[in-house]
C-alpha cells in the first residue's frame, strides 16, 4: 500500500469484535483514500468489500 | 422495549478518530445528511460520553453549524440529550442532562420507558463499556473508504469476544458502507 502497488483490496468483514489481535493495516505511512467498487453480503453475516486504489495512491 | 443503538463513522482500518482526534476524513455529502436527518427523526434521546459531548456542544449551537447544517443543527440542539461523565461539572448545551453515576441503571430505566429509540453517538470508551454490559441493541457502523494508518480504535477494552449478527448493509454513493449489527443470540 505504501508503494502504491496494490490495485484492488478485497476484504471480508466478519460479524465479530475480537477485542485484540493483529491489525490488517500496519506501518501505513500516510492516509489512503480508496474507491469502493462493490459490496456483497452473505447470509452468514460476512460482508465483502472491494476497493480500488484512490486517485492519489 | 425501545432500543439503544450506536452510530459511528469508522475508517477501513477501524479507527473512529485520528491520533489527535481528527475527524476531517469523515466522508459526508447530501445523501449522508438525509440519512442523518432520518436517524435523528427516529430517536428522542441522544447519549454521549464526555469527549464527544464536548466536541458536539462546541459545534452545533454555533452560527456556522446553524447556517451550514440547519436541519441537523436544529435537531441536535433541541433533542433531549444525556451526557455520562464523572468529571464534567455541568452540561450547558440546550436540553442536556448530566448523569454522573449508575449509568447502567440509568440506561436500563430509560429503555423501559415508552418512546422512540435512543442513539449513542461517537464516544469510544463509553461504547466499549456499554457493549461489555450488553446494553447496546444495535450497532450501526459506517465504514468510510479510507485507511488512516493510525488513530483510536472504535472498540477498546473489549475483553470477551463479541459475536454479532448482520441485519442490514447499505452502500452509499460516496463509497461509505453502513453495516447494521445486533448482538448474536446468547450474547445478552
Amino acid at each position: 500500500m505504501n508503494l502504491g502497488l496494490i490495485d484492488e483490496y478485497h476484504l471480508i468483514v466478519n460479524p465479530v469484535v475480537v477485542g485484540g489481535g493483529k491489525p490488517l493495516f500496519k506501518d501505513i505511512k500516510k492516509q489512503h483514500k480508496l474507491n469502493l467498487i462493490k459490496t456483497k453480503t452473505f447470509k452468514s453475516g460476512k460482508v465483502v468489500l472491494h476497493y480500488g486504489k484512490g486517485p492519489e495512491s | 422495549m425501545r432500543k439503544l443503538f450506536v452510530f459511528n463513522l469508522v475508517t477501513l482500518d477501524g479507527y473512529f478518530e485520528g491520533p489527535n482526534r481528527e475527524i476531517d476524513w469523515h466522508n459526508v455529502d447530501a445523501e449522508f445528511n438525509d440519512y442523518a436527518i432520518d436517524m435523528l427523526n427516529s430517536v428522542d434521546t441522544l447519549i454521549f460520553g464526555r469527549v464527544t459531548y464536548e466536541l458536539m456542544a462546541s459545534y452545533w449551537p454555533t452560527p456556522d453549524a446553524i447556517k451550514n447544517d440547519s436541519i441537523v443543527a436544529e435537531k441536535m440542539n433541541t433533542l433531549p440529550k444525556i451526557v455520562f461523565s464523572r468529571t464534567l461539572a455541568k452540561a450547558e448545551w440546550h436540553n442536556t442532562r448530566l448523569v454522573k453515576a449508575n449509568i447502567e441503571e440509568e440506561i436500563k430505566k430509560l429503555k423501559k420507558q415508552s418512546g422512540k429509540d435512543m442513539a449513542l453517538l461517537g464516544s469510544g470508551s463509553i461504547l466499549s463499556h456499554f457493549a461489555r454490559q450488553g446494553l447496546i441493541d444495535e450497532y450501526r457502523i459506517m465504514v468510510n473508504p479510507i485507511v488512516l494508518g493510525n488513530g483510536k480504535p472504535l472498540f477498546r477494552g473489549i475483553k470477551d469476544r463479541l459475536n454479532l449478527k448482520l441485519t442490514k448493509a447499505r452502500t452509499f454513493g460516496n463509497g461509505n458502507v453502513l453495516l447494521y449489527y445486533q448482538p448474536a443470540e446468547g450474547e445478552k
